[in-house]
């Protein structure tokens, strides 16, 4: 009987864990255990399960390997450089109406412009946007730590006038340091149809 | 010089090819490419790229190599302009004089202001190599894909020794490639052609880095800061970098201006024709050739 309970109480235990685990990986801002940053907690995020981000900061340098000074340069961006990913492709993906709001905050006058005119990401209309990987890799100069190049992919589904749509976004920043932060300065973004079905209000 | 560095930054939509996903229900979920680059608010760039004869400890280097390179940044295209080394053109305050003297009298702004003059564009930066800043960018680079077009034997010059066909040029090959200049049939107004390719080898190589992985276009930056002499800010340099990562290299034309062979006072020098007026027009007004 000893055993019994014993053997319950680790299963409820292990079961919490991966509860507790499973709800800080999918928070509002994708950051495994971060808290949620101010203005991310998006409608459409708050029921569908989203991918967890995965942000590789690294020093880019030519010829050796980069210094310790420079590394340790480059890795006082990273907590920066993470939440500007996190924010944009929040607003992006899950909630369009922050998009200005994270423009004005991380781009340079002209590209806030450009991307605003575009409709890069998901328009506010989709429904169900669950995020199924999320990914940037940031190599930041090594030796100012002043200028970047990030590379972030995103998939994810959503559902659209009951269409369901899969959607592969490449996105390519270039970001630069000023006086107030980080900027992206210029991008690239790149956005394809994975596949997608007529399965009206399938969670597929 | 200082203030052109200040040229504005200004970003517009290069290219915004959104392609509508359709459907009945006039979905907006949009598929395609927004793109955003970097713009000069002229539309059009200009770089002096000099490559100079100094090897170690020698302080007076003649320019061995004068390049013009611009590009319309609205239309993306680009041309590299060459100047044999050798051509007699006016030198400001200085009279007349070969070219490559231009460096040696007033350095690196001495020349601009003799190509500015003698072409009526405005450049907007110059960047400088000797032998070693050379290979030092090549070796860092990891070498250069390059074809060879006809074989190249010169052990007595440049010391190369490369068989026509595609390779991959380290260091030495490609400074010895760029150098040779004797066992070519036009002699020095080829190998100034030649270094036009190899400038065209190196924009191609650095949009394949690029689109691979971004961040390299930082370590172009590192090498280029480490290695050559140039009056761009940093700022500039990345603006400019991702510029250039967006240029194909098919769109840009390598031309040498039109020359004939002739002398001043013994010395054999090159007279550029007057059809070059024309190029100089082109180039300035499109940025383009």
């Amino acid at each position: 009987m000893k055993k019994l309970l014993l053997g319950a109480a680790g299963v409820l235990l292990a079961g919490a864990a991966v509860a507790l685990a499973y709800g800080l990986l999918n928070s509002p801002d994708g950051g495994a255990g971060r808290p949620a940053e101010p203005g991310t907690s998006g409608p459409r995020a708050s029921h569908a399960p989203q991918a967890p981000w995965r942000i590789a900061v690294y020093p880019a340098a030519s010829g050796t390997n980069p210094k310790r000074k420079a590394r340790a340069r480059v890795e006082d961006t990273r907590p920066e450089l993470a939440r500007l990913v996190r924010r944009l492709y929040f607003a992006l993906f899950l909630d369009r109406a922050e998009l200005p709001t994270v423009a004005r905050r991380y781009f340079e006058t002209r590209a806030r412009r450009a991307l605003l005119r575009s409709d890069a990401g998901l328009p506010a209309t989709t429904e169900q946007v669950s995020t199924r990987m999320r990914r940037a890799r940031i190599g930041v100069e090594g030796w100012s730590a002043n200028r970047a190049a990030a590379r972030v992919d995103v998939i994810a589904r959503a559902l659209e006038a009951g269409r369901r749509v899969r959607v592969r976004h490449r996105g390519l920043l270039w970001l630069e340091r000023t006086g107030h932060g980080w900027r992206v300065i210029a991008f690239d973004l790149d956005q394809r149809l994975l596949r997608s079905n007529h399965r009206r209000g399938s969670n597929g | 010089m200082s203030q052109r560095l200040l040229i504005p930054v200004t970003l517009v939509i290069s290219a915004c090819l959104i392609v509508p996903l359709g459907g009945a229900s006039g979905t907006p979920v949009s598929f395609g490419r927004v793109r955003d680059s970097f713009q000069p608010s002229r539309g059009k760039i200009f770089v002096l790229v000099i490559g100079n004869d100094a090897r170690t400890g020698n302080p007076n280097a003649r320019a061995d190599a004068v390049h013009l390179a611009g590009v319309n940044t609205r239309t993306m295209k680009g041309g590299v302009l060459n100047f044999p080394r050798d051509s007699w053109v006016p030198i400001p305050g200085y009279g007349s004089g070969r070219i490559n003297e231009a460096l040696v009298l007033g350095g690196p702004e001495l020349l601009v202001q003799t190509v500015e003059n003698l072409t009526g564009i405005k450049i907007d930066y110059w960047v400088m190599v000797g032998f070693e800043g050379f290979r030092g960018i090549i070796r860092d680079l990891n070498g250069v894909p390059f074809k060879i077009t006809r074989s190249i034997y010169d052990p007595g010059g440049s010391g190369a020794r490369l068989p026509a066909g595609k390779k991959h040029l380290g260091a030495e090959n490609a400074l010895a490639y760029v150098r040779t200049r004797k066992s070519l049939p036009n002699g020095d107004i080829d190998r100034t052609t030649n270094q036009g390719r190899f400038l065209l080898a190196l924009l191609r190589k650095l949009n394949r880095d690029v689109a691979r992985r971004p961040s390299s276009l930082l370590a172009w930056i590192d090498t280029t800061r480490r290695w050559a002499r140039f009056d761009l800010s940093p700022d500039d340099m990345f603006r400019l970098g991702i510029l250039a990562s967006q240029v194909r290299p098919r769109d840009v034309e390598n031309v040498t201006v039109p020359v004939t062979l002739g002398s001043v006072g013994g010395a054999s020098v090159v007279f550029i024709q007057e059809d070059a007026r024309s190029l100089y027009t082109r180039f300035a007004r499109t940025g383009s050739l």
